[in-house]
């Protein structure tokens, strides 16, 4: 059954070649039949399908005609390797596909060997507006296959181009299952499935191999849509996790060189890099290592081009060779594993000037700044599809107060040698307060860019443009300038901003001002309190709204 | 609502980001980087690698290594091709004297555990000689290293 990919009743190999019966998607003993008779008869078919072939014999103990499959020997010999590790790549903020990190199979040797391979499932996409990309990785439009290529290609693509810590955990696996695992690789060779981009997606495809090495034990998510983290959650909760090895992407590699370098010194390198100096001649082995490293970087993001790069970095490189060994490792900062579960529930009190109330909110995933940070990238939020439904006790009775179907916040700080854009989009059902001082609610997009700076408490400055749209046909507009301070910690986080601007349409075009406060308390990883307050002023209209949220993850 | 649709779409557009790449990279010389696009077709790599055709055109695609000269001290189609698509890292590990990359060189050279960290150290004193210019070729590299 897990060969064939079963799964509620059929088959998710959509590929009708994957089925040596017409009914083959439906019925896997009609299936199985049709397997034993055609190898009875074909014997060759035993090399398209080798796991079925190697199953029917070990464990129903049908004896089958064998044959020799050249093809086959030398794809095992190629992906040869006792061990296999399910490789997660950090968030990429930047790519709507990779917004919730990644998951992949790594089958090697030596841990040390970057000339393994790796096994990937990935929507053939060839589209590249985000629109249609979104709308047809939703609903089914691609066709996903497993590729198979080199780790080194992933660690130049995740860790080099897209700036991605890679974490992997070794699993532990018995010999003959992990065959049986390259054999069915082999029979899904140019197999395709349709691609959804909840609930078959690279990771839900990558935990259903992982089925095969552990019949018994299989690790599966209790979602219906899979996230990438739960699927490392998954391996871990059935105790199926040897070891767990840390990948420092470039960016992560850069700054913590530049650590043990003086201010001045990283100041030096980045002159040398756009040729208003040259680089000390007796610096230490970390500056050289850094020059290095910083052009690679420069040359990765298209600030130099390839030959001024090559030129400086093999300079760098030179200067470093003769400085000996240093020995180092870089520690992650934490595990993606160790970090709160992706759904939450909460519920808040809160009262304004007409009112009290009593908000319940379920989120399906997945970070918010105030969350327990740990195990998520720093000063990142995504939102999806967060729901509140608000009960109004005079009334007796629910609405629903506030959808947030999609916002993405990056307040990535900016060091002297890496400057990253600071950016958010927030598309939703929200409320609003007008310029007659009533609330209402309008569907509205918010994309804001900006700057922020400082690492343990980081202040940003974002310029925002607001556009909304209600039922009455309004459509208010909106540009404002936001500034303030965000601080994420183990024990508390908060985030505290002013926002003030203009509106262009509607609302009798007044200006806005808009102040909130809002803390979080960590209790533990699944439990955490949250005070806050907002002022709003819209014209001489203003609103002030405290209130207090339980949340609980899970 | 039409407006609103076509407000959000631009708004989405300018939040996503694009994978242009320069097109005029290949895998001789320093300086490759690999295509997301190109990541290749399913298994088409192993396809090429395990049917022996080397310089195929498929091979050239996914690698980048079709138009590169072949070293002439050692025939190791593996070592080849690992070099090819990795001289920026191997050249970062030699002038360290230590990492993954290198390690995986003296896999693919079968150097045994005990004499690595003199090879290593070997290949680091003589960072000059094998990277000796900006226009060096995974050939060049390998027959360098081979003959110290």
């Amino acid at each position: 059954m897990v060969l064939l990919h079963f799964k509620d009743g059929k088959s998710l190999i959509d590929d009708p070649s994957f089925f040596l019966s017409p009914e083959g998607k439906k019925n896997p003993y009609k299936e199985l039949q049709a397997t034993i008779r055609a190898i009875n008869r074909n014997p060759y078919l035993r090399c398209k399908f080798p796991a079925r072939a190697f199953f029917i014999e070990k464990f129903l103990k049908i004896n089958l005609p064998k044959v020799k499959c050249p093809e086959l020997d030398k794809f095992l010999e190629e992906i040869k390797g006792e061990k296999i590790s399910l490789i997660f790549a950090d968030y990429y903020i930047n790519s709507p596909a990779s917004m919730f990190g990644h998951t992949f199979l790594r089958i090697y040797d030596r841990e040390k060997n970057v000339y393994s391979f790796i096994v990937n499932y990935a929507a053939q996409v060839n589209d590249t507006n985000a629109l249609i990309y979104a709308f047809k990785g939703l609903f089914g439009f691609y066709k996903g296959y497993y590729y198979i290529s080199p780790y080194y290609q992933k660690i130049k693509e995740y860790v080099g181009i897209e700036g991605r810590d890679l974490w992997e955990y070794e699993l532990k696996v018995d010999r003959e299952m992990l065959l049986l695992l390259k054999l069915h690789l082999w029979e899904l060779k140019d197999k395709y499935s349709h691609y959804y981009f909840f609930h078959k997606n690279c990771s839900s495809e990558i935990l259903y191999l992982l089925g095969i090495l552990k019949p018994n034990n299989s690790p599966h998510v209790r979602t219906p849509w899979v996230i990438p983290i739960d699927t490392i959650r998954a391996v871990l909760d059935k105790n199926l996790v040897r070891k767990i090895n840390y990948y420092p992407s470039l960016l992560t590699q850069l700054r913590y060189l530049s650590k043990h370098l003086k201010d001045d010194d990283v100041e030096k390198v980045i002159n040398w890099a756009f040729d208003k100096s040259e680089l000390p001649k007796n610096g230490s082995a970390f500056l050289y290592e850094f020059a290095a490293q910083y052009v690679k970087f420069l040359y990765y993001s298209k600030d130099i081009d390839r030959r001024k790069y090559i030129k400086k970095y093999l300079y760098a490189l030179k200067l470093r060779s003769k400085g000996g060994k240093i020995n180092y490792s870089i520690k992650p900062e934490g595990y993606p594993h160790v970090s709160h579960r992706s759904q939450r529930f909460s519920i808040t009190y809160g009262f304004n000037k007409v009112t009290q109330y009593m908000d319940v909110s379920y989120r399906p995933a997945y970070h918010d700044l105030l969350d327990p940070p740990q195990g998520y990238k720093k000063n990142g939020e995504i939102v999806f599809s967060e729901i509140s439904l608000r009960f109004l006790p005079k009334l007796h009775r629910f609405t629903i107060q506030d959808w947030k179907i999609l916002r993405i916040i990056s307040l990535e700080p900016m060091y002297s040698f890496y400057r990253p854009i600071s950016w958010k989009v927030d598309f939703g059902f929200h409320e609003f307060l007008n310029d007659r001082g009533e609330k209402r609610k309008f569907l509205s997009i918010t994309s804001g860019f900006g700057f922020s700076i400082g690492e343990k408490i980081t202040s940003f400055s974002l310029g925002e443009i607001k556009v909304m749209h209600n039922f009455d046909g309004e459509m208010p507009i909106a540009v404002g300038l936001r500034i303030g301070l965000l601080k994420q910690g183990k024990i508390f986080s908060f985030i505290s901003s002013i926002s003030s601007g203009k509106y262009l349409k509607e609302f009798n075009e007044k200006y806005f001002f808009d102040y909130s406060l809002r803390f979080a308390f960590h209790i533990n990883r699944s439990l955490s309190v949250r005070f806050k307050t907002n002022y709003q002023l819209v014209g001489n209209k203003a609103s002030f709204e405290p209130s207090v949220s339980a949340l609980i993850y899970f | 609502m039409k407006k609103f649709l076509s407000a959000l779409g631009g708004v989405i557009l300018l939040a996503s980001s694009s994978y242009a790449v320069n097109k005029e990279n290949t895998g001789c010389g320093l300086g490759y980087m690999i295509f997301k696009e190109q990541e290749g077709l399913v298994y088409e790599l192993l396809a090429v690698t395990t049917n022996g055709t080397f310089g195929n055109q498929t091979f050239g695609i996914t690698f980048g290594t079709l138009e590169c000269k072949k070293p002439e001290k050692i025939a190791n189609r593996k070592l080849e091709i690992f070099v090819a698509e990795n001289m920026d890292e191997l050249a970062q590990d030699i002038a360290r004297g230590n990492g993954i990359y290198l390690e995986t060189l003296a896999d693919l050279m079968n150097i045994p555990e005990e004499e690595r960290p003199q090879f290593f150290s070997k290949l680091q004193k003589n960072f000059d000689k094998i990277f000796s210019s900006e226009n060096v070729t995974s050939a060049d590299i390998i027959d360098a290293i081979v003959s110290l």
